[in-house]
């Protein structure tokens, strides 16, 4: 009886059904974004051209070793993911090519997208203080590195260092300030920390209502999520915090990118490039920023009206690329200066 | 593990109970070979720096957080086995049931649940703000993280030692407490002297389950930023993509991970002279009547509480806040598709448990040994490494297809196939252990009767093995069906496209900050998980 099950199984694989990957009319996404607003894009998507949309979510990371692994005979077509470092990283493992589309390029400025082309940006968020409204005045803070002066003793809140938001801040502190500066940013910083690192980003807005500590570091379309949440008890939380657009006068503010990339083995060129023109464009961009909160990166798309709320600001001057070069070197300064 | 005795089978059988053994151990072995031949081997830049600087505090948060987990889960569970196998109380039966609950909640949901009850904007505090006007803050339980998440683990997996030590004591002769007894000794000097020193080694059975657990788990340690081997193992290889670091990493852990399956061996091993022949008679509980029952019903009460009802309640409450909407398509999709994986695997993880135990009971040796301890390596691997070695193995058996039908391109690795491969990998020791135990009970007569009167070794099993240890296979399936709802790591990497697992859809939602709405996902995984839960008990009894 065995030996049949096994010659059964075996016919089975071989005739097993062609995965939708294969279906002609398709685009398969590998990505590390995983909102609503991103779904509802791709179902307009398949609506208005009869491309499928298929997705499979994961971490960055991962995402990016089974494409590597996967080599030439990847089912992916596009990659995406929600940090400049990562991106890089992605382009590093050699699993990207660069877009040609002259529509797609002409969506995405030249400083929100790899000097290649192999990715371009989709939308920008920005690390922004928060502090509670309360026991801060706005004019108390000015820059991430005064945070580190001593008058924030037992007063800052802040999420383990394993969190990519920070680690991508830091390592644009070491391109901005050097190392050693960093590296004593670092120690300041986490000498302030009114508790240990916990919780994710809204987590420190509840602990500033809460009261156990003043000043925190968080993304903007964080609080935007949060001024909606179902959750009344947050709403009033976030209420409780102001927020702030440090290092105006100087460097400008830390600003990440999510990003889309073209995955160079990935079976559907085509309508991958049909979703990169179709995601960069106004009305897409529209949404995700509506949707999300987040900042477009098509200069002629809607920016959300909480976001537009806080006027323009300057933003940091640095290749996203920095981040992912001294994304190590950053988790080694927060290992070293005690910031867990 | 009782083995024939009489006369030996040879070594190697050409019949199907051999081959279906070492196909398990193959597949077992076969993704891990891959992995470890694929891996750039010495020398990686960050090793040095991860030994000197991350290490020490790997091996000190595991080992506290290890330890610590298994102590609280220990205490708890004997404890709890203890009152109520002692005593008969108004509601033991229910809390004999309902304390076993708390195995239906994964851990990472449980420690989400903890942090929204009493997190700023839980129930607890808005209470005491909106309603009792306090200041904002001026109540909270501020406990660093390690032991919040040693707190999380003690209360979702006591079960493991409570199970195991009740079924135990049940077992037990009347002699060995009457005695102390009539020689007028308390209780508490009866459990110190008695109940205690016989109660360990099965109790420490238990307790590996949960160091396995501990040691293994990615969502919990993850949450609470702790630096765990799991942590660490994923932050190397993903994080600073360093798979030489990473393999380092996770062959430590597997050093751990190997010294408790040997403990576990080992305490078994006491664990058997202690069964007490059916003959004797077994103890009766005593009776507690009137006040003098309140502390133990309360202690019942309030274990219950804290591992299953507050939990169950915050995910209640969550739920009330995202209904309607979160009763949508995609959360029936992905319940769809957790009970096909979770179902499929574990059809897959009994027929092989099953073959290999009743094959290494019939055919002892060196090489059966070693194919069992193989095939058990699953258990020990880290999630994350595991699925990068499924991952590798099915592209490379994709490429062996492409050579007899180039039009195909990956075939099986864009299958739901490549999943449940890794999650039959993972759990195939919880099979296992439940065949094992059945056998164990029915001893080896019954076998050798039916040998002894000509039957040969699959006759032998449908007839009458089969039915004898059905209910073990049953409480087996029970138990891995359970574990596969809970999963996390494995469904989140290895899912094919447009398919989400309840675990990867609750991960989906704390990813994006908005833990209310996990709040469906998971309380489908509880609820289902308590329903076979109940089921099992049920049948067991």
């Amino acid at each position: 009886m065995g030996r049949h099950l096994i010659l059964f199984l075996g016919l089975l694989l071989f005739a097993g059904p062609p995965g939708a990957a294969h279906a002609q009319r398709a685009v398969n996404l590998y990505t590390a974004r995983h909102y609503e607003s991103d779904q509802v894009l791709y179902d307009l998507f398949e609506k208005e051209t009869g491309i499928k949309v298929n997705a499979v979510s994961g971490n960055a990371p991962e995402l990016i070793e089974r494409i590597r692994r996967e080599g030439g005979a990847t089912s992916a077509d596009l990659f995406i993911t929600v940090d400049g470092g990562v991106l890089r990283t992605a382009k590093e493992a050699g699993i990207l090519s660069p877009v040609t589309s002259e529509k797609a390029l002409a969506n995405v400025p030249q400083n929100r997208r790899d000097r290649d082309n192999q990715w371009l940006g989709l939308t920008t968020r920005a690390r922004v203080i928060v502090y509670s409204k309360e026991r801060v005045r706005a004019e108390e803070l000015s820059t991430y590195e005064a945070l580190a002066d001593p008058k924030w003793q037992g007063r800052i809140l802040a999420r383990p260092s394993s969190s990519l938001y920070d680690q991508s801040l830091l390592a644009s502190l070491i391109v901005l300030d050097g190392e050693n500066e960093a590296a004593a940013w670092v120690k300041g910083f986490a000498g302030n920390f009114a508790r240990p690192p916990k919780g994710n980003d809204r987590a420190q807005a509840k602990d500033i209502a809460a009261g156990l500590g003043d000043v925190a570091l968080m993304n903007t379309y964080y609080i935007g999520q949060m001024l909606n949440s179902k959750d009344p008890e947050e709403v009033r939380a976030v209420e409780a915090v102001g927020v702030f657009f440090p290092s105006q006068a100087g460097t400008g503010t830390h600003i990440n990118i999510s990003g889309v990339g073209l995955v160079k083995n990935g079976p559907n060129r085509d309508n991958a490039v049909k979703l990169i023109e179709f995601l960069t464009d106004v009305e897409a961009q529209n949404r995700l920023s509506a949707d999300n909160y987040e900042y477009p990166v098509n200069p002629r798309a809607r920016t959300h009206e909480f976001l537009a709320s806080f006027g323009d600001f300057k933003t940091q001057d640095i290749d996203f690329d920095d981040l992912g070069r001294n994304n190590a070197l950053a988790i080694r300064l927060f290992a070293q200066g005690g910031w867990k | 593990m009782a083995t024939l005795s009489g006369k030996r089978l040879p070594e190697i059988l050409p019949g199907g109970w051999s081959a279906l053994r070492a196909l398990a151990a193959l597949a077992v072995a076969l993704p891990f070979g891959h992995l470890l031949a694929s891996a750039r081997a010495p020398g990686s830049e960050n090793w040095p720096y991860v030994r000197d600087y991350l290490l020490p505090s790997y091996f000190g948060e595991t080992l506290i957080l290890a330890a610590g987990s298994s102590l609280a889960a220990l205490g708890l569970g004997v404890l709890l086995a203890w009152l109520i196998s002692r005593h008969d109380f108004w509601g033991k039966t229910f809390f004999d049931r309902a304390l076993i609950l708390p195995l239906a909640i994964p851990p990472y949901i449980a420690a989400y649940a903890y942090d929204g009850l009493l997190g700023y904007t839980g129930p607890v505090q808005t209470f005491l703000r909106n309603r009792l006007g306090l200041a904002p803050g001026s109540f909270r339980i501020d406990l660093p993280p390690l032991a919040w998440a040693i707190f999380i683990f003690s209360i979702t997996l006591f079960p493991y030692v409570y199970l195991l030590s009740r079924a135990f004591l049940i077992r037990q002769s009347a002699a060995l407490f009457e005695n102390a007894e009539i020689l007028g000794r308390g209780e508490f000097h009866i459990f110190r002297k008695i109940g205690w020193p016989l109660m360990l080694p099965t109790a420490l059975a238990g307790l590996t389950l949960v160091l396995l657990e501990v040691l293994n788990d990615f969502g919990v340690a993850s949450y609470f930023g702790l630096n765990t081997f799991t942590t660490a193992i994923f932050s190397a290889w993903f994080g600073m993509g360093d798979s030489g670091t990473a393999i380092k990493l996770a062959v430590i852990l597997m050093i751990f991970v190997f010294a408790v399956l040997l403990l576990r061996r080992l305490w078994h091993r006491a664990a058997r002279y202690q069964i007490v022949s059916s003959r004797e008679k077994p103890f009766r509980p005593r009776t507690l009547s009137g006040p003098r029952q309140a502390p133990v019903i309360l202690f019942c009460w309030l274990a219950l509480t804290v591992s299953f009802l507050l939990p169950l309640a915050q995910m209640f409450y969550w739920l009330s806040l995202t209904l309607p909407e979160a009763l949508n398509r995609g959360l029936g999709r992905a319940a769809g598709y957790t009970l096909f994986t979770a179902l499929t695997a574990t059809a897959a993880i009994m027929l092989f448990a099953v073959a290999t135990v009743n094959a290494n009971r019939l055919f002892s040796g060196r090489l059966s040994t070693l194919l069992s301890r193989l095939a058990n390596v699953g258990y020990s691997i880290p999630s994350a490494v595991l699925a990068i070695g499924v991952i590798t193995f099915f592209i490379n058996l994709d490429r062996q297809l492409k050579i007899w039908r180039p039009d195909l391109a990956l075939t099986i690795s864009m299958t739901s196939a490549m999943l449940i491969f890794a999650l039959s990998i993972r759990f195939f020791t919880v099979g296992c252990q439940a065949v094992e135990a059945g056998f164990a009970k029915i001893g080896p007569i019954y076998t050798e009767a039916s040998r002894s009167l000509g039957h040969g070794v699959t006759k032998t099993f449908f007839l009458v093995d089969l039915p004898l240890i059905r209910q073990a296979v049953l409480s087996g399936a029970i138990l891995v069906f359970i574990d596969l709802l809970k999963e996390l790591p494995l469904s989140l990497i290895l899912r094919p496209f447009n398919s989400e697992t309840l675990g990867s859809y609750v991960h989906h939602f704390v990813n994006n900050e908005v833990l209310e709405e996990t709040a469906a996902p998971s309380l489908l995984i509880i609820l289902t998980g308590a329903v076979f839960i109940l089921l099992m008990r049920r049948g067991e009894r």
